[in-house]
């Protein structure tokens, strides 16, 4: 996912000369190339991550579409107050690029995991959020927030993803991305971010979910609520799953997106990490089992 | 030290003469992507703390005689800040000053090589 944004990123950059990458002082092996072709665009603000936003709020004032980038819970939970007050609430063109979203950095200790980033991000009326669930994800991600520069939070997993798209699919805020089509009025999984590739083999393995279809919903908003209920329509059951806590998560922001049509809340389960999770150190698979994201609890 | 949660810790610890704290810096001089000077440079470093309010003293970090000493002296009027002066990776001639070694681990053979090193130093 990191190399399919950067790629995404530098040509983005090559046509267009207001983009911008602030890094908190991260991304080794990744942002390189854009420094060195872009220097007076590359910024890094040190492990500074409150100036990181600001600053970067400042240049998208002045026109540039800003990148920052960092691990995480870095460009997020530390700087939660810039984010807010200076990108929000001004309505600026800020992409928060949290690398490692989840527990992908599960090994390096709980201050690298990102398991209530949703929620911080989703209560900020104007931020969207892209949750890509593939490298073809994060691509057609980058590509909606380039052609439309916008408050945004931008969540990656790390590197060695599988593409589950076979091309770059065309997204769309709160709209759900088919992967695999369904037995008509059978239920659905629901996945946003890297739960994608989880979920897929998952339901690739049981053929007694055979029946089941599979989404991904890569942009959703504060904005996009109500773009929720008539997609949900047409199925018996929708399990969301995603790897963050159901406090403040993606599945919650559904249960409230269809709180008006309460015949549609019965329809709705919810996967999410427990939890037990938070404080906890080991490599992701393991925490995501910990945190309950198994085969036995997700076709339960 | 980029973070500035650091100096307002600083600032608070001064203010309220936190005789009891003393911070020790492991100053290697390297970020992530590069050098500290080449980031967001520090320099005077030194000074800085003093301004500050903290009693300062560099070492060598390496040296245990001296860390224990600056432990041992400690300001009973500030809190106490002491600039060890490091080298990242040091003793192991490929890790020394290498960005790349905040990152990897070694192999089997660089691990042989590592240990051969720092045995043939500390013999």
């Amino acid at each position: 996912m990191r190399n399919a944004f950067i790629h995404e990123l530098m040509s983005a950059a090559e046509t267009k000369d207001n983009i911008a990458l602030v890094v908190g002082d991260l991304g080794y092996g990744v942002v390189e190339p854009f420094a060195k072709r872009f220097p007076k665009r590359f910024f890094n603000a040190g492990v500074a991550e409150q100036n990181m936003t600001g600053l970067a709020a400042g240049l998208a004032s002045e026109g540039f579409h800003v990148f920052t980038y960092s691990i995480a819970n870095f460009p997020t939970f530390r700087c939660a107050e810039q984010i807010r007050n200076d990108v929000d609430y001004h309505n600026l063109p800020v992409t928060v690029v949290a690398v490692g979203g989840g527990l992908a950095y599960g090994n390096l200790g709980y201050s690298h995991h990102a398991v209530q980033d949703y929620a911080l991000m989703r209560v900020l009326p104007n931020m969207l959020i892209a949750s890509p669930g593939d490298p073809m994800e994060v691509r057609a991600c980058m590509r909606y927030l380039i052609a439309n520069p916008q408050p945004s939070y931008f969540r990656l997993g790390k590197a060695g993803e599988p593409c589950i798209h076979q091309d770059v699919p065309e997204v769309f805020p709160g709209k759900w991305l088919r992967i695999r089509v369904g037995e008509k009025g059978a239920g659905t999984y629901l996945t946003t971010g890297a739960t994608l590739d989880l979920v897929n083999q998952i339901l690739m393995r049981n053929l007694r979910f055979k029946e089941y279809a599979l989404y991904s919903m890569p942009l959703w908003s504060m904005k996009t609520k109500s773009l929720q209920a008539p997609q949900i329509e047409e199925f018996a059951k929708v399990v969301t799953v995603e790897d963050h806590l159901i406090d403040g998560g993606f599945g919650s922001w559904m249960l409230e997106a269809i709180s008006p049509q309460p015949s549609q809340l019965d329809k709705l389960r919810i996967k999410a990490l427990d939890a037990n999770v938070c404080g906890m150190v080991a490599k992701q698979s393991t925490m995501n089992a910990e945190g309950g994201l198994t085969e036995d609890v997700l076709c339960a | 030290m980029d973070e500035g949660s650091n100096w307002e810790a600083l600032m608070f610890a001064a203010h309220h003469k936190l005789i009891q704290l003393t911070a020790i810096i492991d100053y290697n001089k390297l970020q992530s992507l590069d050098s500290v000077a080449n980031t967001l440079g520090l320099e005077p470093l030194v000074e800085k703390l003093s301004a500050f309010g903290a009693e300062v003293c560099e070492i060598d970090g390496h040296n245990h005689e001296q860390i224990a000493n600056a432990l041992s002296c400690i300001s009973y009027e500030k809190p106490t800040v002491i600039v060890a002066h490091t080298t990242k990776g040091k003793g192991v001639s490929f890790m020394e000053n290498q960005i790349e070694w905040h990152y990897k681990n070694p192999n089997d053979e660089q691990l042989a090589a590592a240990l051969a090193e720092l045995e043939a130093a500390y013999a």
